[in-house]
């Protein structure tokens, strides 16, 4: 990668009345890369684009893109472009002098500025919607339009504070691909912020994972669910379950966590070689027509288990236990069919490849 | 449950209090008869008269130069108040606000005799440039507040979008923030012009013995009773006022 750095962060600290946001972070970025930061709110990702925006100056650090320092230059001398986390589009501006204003200001004629914002309009598959009102339209096409605003200007870097945050749920899968679509045609870098992990790992070539002012695992996708550093990237990105044991600490994802004995013989993702069904204990599983299982884990662990509470969300029944050392762990799985109760014993356990040694920073 | 009749009750007295003695200035403006309280049959003679007297003709015209004079001074140094408070952060921008606002609060009466007293500790020759230095200073806190309010309201975001696109400061300015400005800079004028066309009390203050504007023409001749000539002009000024409020309604409907 050293060969191709096209922006860097260099030793960004920042502080606000408030405390410190920004506690010295690096990072270098490729050319063409998407790259998304990641944290919980106040997690100093805005800040950190901010910077690299021009809207906010480091106290500490240099800001380099494309080999020349960008630290102390204003704004509107950056090939850097924003798009705001609520539009911030100009009310009394029409569609089409919302998108071509960046132009404008850099004295292109007006039908090249008409020419250029149709072209604009139409990779934002907004065509035909030049002459509205901005408040005429709803926000998934402000979204768009705040994105047209910002690419007609071939910026080096696109830097999206939580673009999708305010759209629902459906319209954010599909602004996903669009953005995604758009980027790998243009070609261009783009410094993606989010709070929400399913978003990051579905666009980022890589993630950057924030927490209060610094970096705790940069990587791909695949390393930040499958091999996080921390307990905290572990929990955030992952939902795992932080398990101390012994003085070491361990990450592991709720789908992964076997329920043993008691439970309805149903298919777990954690499931599989080294897990092997033994013998039934009918009685334990009275009035149900599945019948229950007993399974033994060949290596990794096993602990005896209470149930706490059963819960369905996000399209998955999540079963709460408590250890016998009172730490709480999560299984998860899809479907509706437990015959768990609250209160009940039963065992659980996971392979030992999916438990990852993980540095405890206390979450 | 009855409806309570009380906001019926409230509405009727607050409207007879309001419009009841406009309404009958407006009739009387139309009275043949010379004596006020008399109906002496319907007449247009006393809006004649009036526009046959030169003397309220040329305190109209001093007021007018007044009022717009005035008000256009006051809404660029208001405005450009505003802005600055709400730019620059200073510890210092609370206090400037609390003292803009100032004027509005302190009696007439008093600001005419402090006015008189720099003017004459400075030497200026009372007229229409005193006037005018005078009416810019109390109308600029109501530029100050509307501007103010706004700019409160504004995304600060889309200022920063706007640099982020590569606008600087003064295009910004020009681009961006006035626009978003400026019904509040419209209304603001609206209301000082009202002010100004409007004030006796500091005005005695501050004018000459050659200058009269048209409130001060008004009160004069009250001294000697209300003649129906000054009920018609009252009429005419009631309509132009109502006219120059219902415009400031369409204008702002069409930006709302």
């Amino acid at each position: 990668m050293a060969d191709n750095i096209h922006l860097s962060l260099k030793g960004i600290r920042k502080s606000f009345k408030s405390g410190e946001v920004l506690k010295g972070i690096d990072l270098d970025i490729a050319q063409g890369e998407f790259i998304t930061l990641l944290g919980a709110s106040g997690c100093g990702k805005t800040t950190t684009i901010r910077i690299i925006a021009g809207l906010d100056m480091p106290d500490e650090g240099r800001v380099i893109l494309d080999g020349a320092d960008i630290t102390d230059l204003p704004p509107e001398k950056r090939n850097v472009n924003t798009i705001f986390q609520n539009y911030a589009l100009f009310p009394h501006m029409n569609v089409a002098d919302n998108i071509s204003y960046g132009l404008k200001i850099r004295k292109v004629s007006k039908a090249e500025r008409r020419a250029k914002a149709e072209e604009m309009l139409r990779l934002v598959r907004l065509e035909g919607r030049g002459d509205r009102k901005v408040s005429e339209l709803s926000g998934g096409q402000k979204q768009r339009v705040a994105i047209a605003r910002a690419l007609i200007n071939e910026p080096k870097v696109l830097l999206l504070d939580e673009p999708l945050g305010a759209l629902d749920l459906k319209l954010r899968r599909q602004m996903q691909l669009e953005l995604k679509r758009m980027q790998k045609q243009l070609g261009i870098t783009f410094i993606y912020i989010t709070h929400d992990q399913e978003e990051a790992i579905n666009m980022s070539d890589r993630i950057a994972v924030m927490h209060k002012g610094l970096f705790e695992q940069i990587g791909t996708p695949d390393e930040i669910y499958y091999r996080p550093k921390t307990s905290y990237v572990a929990n955030f990105v992952g939902n795992a379950n932080i398990i101390r044991e012994n003085g070491k600490t361990y990450a592991v994802r709720s789908e992964n966590v076997v329920i043993l004995e008691k439970e309805a013989a149903v298919h777990f993702e954690g499931a599989g070689p080294g897990i092997t069904e033994s013998a039934q204990e009918a009685e334990s599983v009275p009035e149900t027509a599945v019948p229950a299982q007993k399974l033994t884990i060949k290596d990794g662990s096993e602990y005896d288990a209470k149930v706490l509470e059963k819960s369905f969300a996000g399209g998955q029944l999540r079963i709460e236990f408590e250890l016998k050392d009172g730490q709480h762990v999560v299984a998860s799985r899809s479907g509706l069919n437990s015959v768990l109760t609250a209160g009940q014993m039963t065992r659980i356990g996971w392979r030992a490849e999916h438990a990852v040694e993980v540095i405890d920073d206390g979450i | 449950m009855r409806k309570s009749r009380f906001p019926a009750i409230y509405l009727a007295v607050i409207t007879a209090l309001t419009f009841v003695p406009i309404v009958v200035t407006i009739i009387y403006s139309f009275n043949a008869s010379k004596i006020t309280s008399v109906w002496g049959g319907f007449s247009l003679s006393w809006y004649k008269e009036l526009f046959r007297d030169r003397d309220l003709f040329r305190a109209l015209k001093n007021s007018l130069i007044l009022g717009f004079a005035a008000c256009l001074i006051s809404a660029v140094i208001g405005t450009l108040g505003a802005v600055g408070v709400k730019r620059t952060g200073w510890k210092i921008n609370d206090f400037i606000s609390y003292i803009s606002r100032l004027p509005i609060m302190i009696p007439e009466i008093i600001l005419g005799m402090v006015y008189l007293a720099v003017f004459s500790f400075m030497g200026f020759k009372f007229g229409m440039l005193t006037l005018i230095i005078a009416h810019t200073s109390f109308c600029i806190p109501y530029i100050f507040m509307m501007v103010s309010d706004r700019l409160i309201g504004m995304d600060p975001q889309i200022e920063e979008a706007a640099r982020d696109l590569g606008a600087n400061a003064r295009q910004v300015f020009f681009d961006i923030t006035l626009p978003s400005i400026t019904p509040a800079i419209l209304s603001g004028l609206l209301l000082s012009f009202a002010m100004s066309f409007d004030d006796v009390v500091i005005s005695v203050f501050v004018t000459g013995s050659t200058v009269n504007t048209l409130p001060i023409k008004i009160y004069t001749r009250m001294k000697t009773g209300v003649t129906p000539e000054i009920n018609a002009l009252a009429a005419i000024m009631i309509a132009v006022t109502m006219i120059i409020l219902f415009l400031n309604r369409l204008y702002q409907r069409k930006h709302d």
